[in-house]
């Protein structure tokens, strides 16, 4: 099933990419879907980041819904 | 309270607007809001705040205006270099509106003043640039009751949000750990365009003085991200976490002696393999040392000496060999991030064992002066 991932902040530079289409299997859950994330940018592994499914951050292991929005977002610290 | 003949002029256009109005103007001149850090976010949140007619407006900034500041902190002219953010801000915003009251704190926020600070003011809103005082900020605010407005920025994005209000989350619920030391990067690390945190301040600005009226929708349990180069905004829903805020409660008497500073992994003693910055001027010019400046080019202050060597990290892989022959190397950056995580990398690598950094960087020196 198709999923829109978003990226943030230093993340993007992990990525080179603000947004991306992937497509996942059903009933994947959140946890699941980190693994792949840090399979695909190993460089993720060390980086500290939350993720959203459709605006919204849920516990790891809900599952994520078909044509979801996947927001991984990290801290920020600048003012 | 009787609005004077001067005040209701001066908030006009407040005291005829729907859902403002006298009273609504009663309410901002009654609020004391606490804004920590008078820099890129601090500057708009203080002049809008001032300009609405707050009653009482603390200040919290122990630095002092760098001329790097001004390209985005705006309240500052270029004649304040040198002078201490917290009362150049309030000798401006004084003379913008001689009805507000301000408190200049000249002084780091701490564990051992923020919760006294925290009980004088209504609303606190965290205007800082580091996640070990942003930490400390969600806790005393959690600690005290009182509600936060949040604001950070990351080059060309920014992130507002108001914590701990009525039964809303607390930073903590959304971001329970920080990030390892070095792995986000700050403003003064990275760079970022000037005119975000004027657009990010403004909204936390917006944020407390709907708090302050009771109007509108707070942005409580939620956090809304501005990306400035698409003009877009995302807002994400924030849960309150029952079991991180009652930990923050419960540890309210450890409040007192948690080092901040190490649980973001800034290590604040210096280690046998680190330079106090208090004896770094003994080793500048002093020949048994080379001291390598790590920082690009373009970063200032330049640091001067005979014995400093210029190598930005990509040029810095080149001249291994030549810097495995040298008895004992500095290795100096901003902030004392970049360098330890070269010195890291080249102990790793190179099996190099000469190695020292000087602790907290050009910044620590600046310090001391």
């Amino acid at each position: 099933m198709k999923v829109t991932v978003r990226y943030f902040g230093k993340i993007q530079e992990v990525t080179d990419l603000s947004e991306e289409h992937w497509d996942i299997a059903e009933s994947l859950t959140i946890d699941a879907f980190r693994a792949y994330l840090i399979e695909k940018y190993p460089a993720l592994k060390n980086e500290t980041y939350q993720l959203a499914v459709n605006q919204e951050l849920l516990d790891l292991n809900k599952t994520i819904p078909a044509m979801a929005e996947i927001a991984v977002l990290p801290p920020f610290s600048g003012g | 309270m009787i609005m004077n003949s001067e005040a209701k002029i001066r908030y006009n256009r407040h005291l005829i607007l729907d859902g403002v109005g006298l009273a609504g103007q009663e309410r901002l001149m009654a609020a004391r809001v606490l804004v920590i850090g008078a820099g890129g976010l601090g500057c708009p949140i203080l002049s809008y705040l001032t300009a609405a007619g707050v009653g009482r407006i603390g200040i919290v900034d122990f630095d002092e205006v760098d001329k790097s500041n001004l390209q985005r902190q705006v309240l500052f002219r270029t004649e304040d270099i040198g002078k201490n953010k917290a009362s150049a801000a309030s000798k401006h915003l004084q003379a913008l509106n001689p009805l507000v009251t301000f408190d200049a704190i000249e002084e780091r926020l701490s564990n051992q003043n923020a919760l006294d600070l925290f009980e004088q003011y209504d609303i606190i809103i965290d205007g800082t640039d580091n996640f070990s005082t942003r930490y400390l900020i969600n806790d005393a605010a959690v600690i005290t009751g009182r509600p936060l407005v949040y604001g950070s920025i990351y080059k060309f994005q920014g992130q507002v949000s108001v914590f701990n209000y009525k039964q809303g989350p607390s930073y903590r619920c959304l971001f329970p750990e920080p990030p390892k030391p070095g792995q986000i990067k700050n403003c003064s690390e990275i760079g970022v365009i000037g005119v975000l945190p004027g657009i990010i301040g403004t909204q936390q600005a917006n944020e407390a003085i709907k708090l302050i009226l009771g109007i509108g929708e707070p942005l409580s349990g939620k956090l809304l991200i501005y990306d400035a180069l698409n003009a877009s905004s995302t807002v994400l829903k924030v849960d309150r976490n029952e079991a991180t805020i009652k930990k923050v409660i419960d540890q309210k008497a450890d409040f007192l002696t948690f080092d901040y500073d190490r649980f973001c992994g800034m290590n604040t003693k210096i280690e046998s393999d680190q330079i106090d910055p208090q004896d770094f001027s003994d080793l500048l010019n002093d020949g048994d040392h080379l001291i390598v400046d790590v920082r690009e080019l373009w970063e200032v202050p330049e640091l001067i000496g005979d014995n400093v060597l210029q190598l930005p990290i990509d040029e810095l892989k080149a001249k291994i060999e030549t810097l495995q022959t040298v008895k004992k190397i500095v290795l100096v950056c901003q902030s004392g991030v970049r360098s330890k995580q070269i010195k890291e990398y080249l102990e790793t690598t190179y099996k190099m064992n000469n190695l020292f950094e000087l602790a907290g960087g050009i910044n620590a020196l600046k310090d001391l002066t």
